[in-house]
């Protein structure tokens, strides 16, 4: 039983390590970049921009034709 | 002697515990000094206006008996496959609302299913532990449903195409030991990746069934898990009912980061589409969006009149929007940069199970209690 705890802590001790050893960047240098991709892809969201592109989804399917 | 080796014991154990405590502590200021910015903040600042959202329902689909408990969209940006808690996995095309083809499991409660990205063939797990692989039929099957599409629900029976057959090209390729939460197949049709109850997650080869990796680490269920949009990626989200969002080395399975923010179980992670941050839902009716390379937590999306859970996300095709499937039967749709909220669409008749954007971003899906399936655009 004391085994199987130490282990797990040496297991977590392994994983903590290495988190403290990887390389993190500011957060606003992450959020800036995030923010750039936003902007640069803009224009190929369809979410946004009401675009020329036909959407299939928006088509009106078969207008009833009466008569 | 006995009593020397006890204390040797738990002096050991209370020295890796001392480490491990001044290692967390570490981590903590590191990540405070790096803390210099907030996303909202930055996001307002920069930003003109907010955009303008019109969406809205543009296709029903009705034919499932029960809930429709998850879906997912063929990369040919028609099809949708969607499972549900009648036992029923139908395979829709999403511009004429016509049901293609229904296989029927022993099973109720399938909890989750993914289209193949050659889209010839589909994978399905839930409550009986294994997910299993089907072969679709590859020409159009809507002629030979007897039933029209529209009104009447799939019944079981005539309306299966070939029920006996199907049953037989069933490849059983994952065994947990607890329900299948979520599955997926990685960029090819010959693995698949799930996460289950079992608290694990673990990749399959389809081929063979054969057990490739296996990822330990949750404390509790796994709800859900999402392999990275980088083509070259080797790393997967998953997020369980321990309150943990964690990132995995496919090859190491090693969990590299892990975020512990929510005060609630996670039922859905999802990647931002530059493959650095992703999102997060939970029962604490929060959206949260973690970023890997701050490794923090950099957006909460709330409001204090949001307070049901979520069970799905999914963002727009440039990121921007991020929309949210809660059980208060709405779909709630934020601006990812500033927080806030831009609308909330209105629709399902009971919770909604799942969410998911089309390959292309043209629109999105949601499946709900309520047994239907709604495309939005």
């Amino acid at each position: 039983m004391a085994t199987r705890s130490v282990r797990e802590l040496e297991k977590q001790i392994e994983e903590l390590r290495y988190e403290a050893n990887t390389e993190r960047v500011k957060v606003s240098q992450s959020c800036k970049e995030l923010m750039d991709y936003c902007e640069s892809h803009a224009s190929q969201d369809y979410f946004l921009y009401k675009t020329d592109k036909t959407n299939p989804f928006k088509e009106s399917r078969s207008p009833c034709v009466v008569l | 002697m006995a009593s020397d080796k006890n204390s040797n014991r738990y002096d050991t154990l209370e020295n890796l515990r001392k480490e491990a405590e001044q290692l967390r502590k570490k981590l903590q200021a590191d990540r405070k000094n790096l803390n210099d910015a907030e996303l909202f903040v930055m996001g307002k600042k920069s930003e003109g206006g907010s955009p303008s959202i019109q969406v809205r329902c543009r296709r029903i689909l009705k034919g499932h008996t029960g809930k429709v408990l998850d879906m997912d969209w063929s990369l040919d940006k028609r099809r949708i496959v969607s499972s549900s808690q009648d036992g029923k996995i139908l395979v829709w095309d999403g511009f004429t609302t016509n049901k293609e083809q229904a296989i029927s499991l022993p099973t109720t409660w399938v909890n989750a299913c993914a289209y193949a990205p050659s889209g010839g063939s589909i994978a399905c797990g839930g409550l009986d532990n294994k997910c299993s692989v089907f072969p679709l039929n590859s020409s159009s099957n809507s002629s030979t449903l007897s039933v029209s599409n529209k009104q009447n629900p799939v019944s079981s029976g005539p309306a299966d195409t070939g029920a006996g057959t199907i049953m037989q090209q069933r490849k059983v390729v994952a065994m947990h030991t607890s329900y299948i939460s979520a599955c997926t197949f990685t960029h090819s049709d010959y693995q698949i990746l799930t996460a289950s109850g079992d608290s694990t997650c673990a990749l399959w080869d389809v081929e063979s069934g054969q057990l490739l990796q296996s990822f330990h680490g949750h404390q509790s269920d796994v709800m859900d898990a999402a392999l990275s949009p980088c083509e070259t990626g080797n790393l997967f989200i998953s997020g369980g009912c321990d309150k943990n969002a964690c990132v995995w080395d496919m090859r190491t399975a090693k969990c590299i980061q892990s975020f512990q923010t929510h005060n609630s179980d996670i039922n859905t992670v999802k990647w931002f589409p530059t493959g650095e941050a992703f999102a997060t839902g939970s029962d604490d009716g929060t959206i949260k969006m973690y970023d890997l390379r701050a490794d923090r937590e950099i957006a909460c999306y709330e409001r204090p009149n949001v307070l049901f859970g979520v069970n799905s996300v999914d963002f727009s095709a440039s990121g921007r929007i991020v929309l949210g499937g809660y059980n208060d039967y709405l779909v709630h749709v934020w601006d990812t940069i500033t927080g806030e909220k831009l609308t909330a669409l209105f629709g399902h008749e009971n919770r909604i199970s799942c969410l998911k954007m089309s390959p292309d971003g043209t629109s999105f899906c949601t499946g709900s209690w309520d047994t239907t399936l709604r495309i939005w655009a």
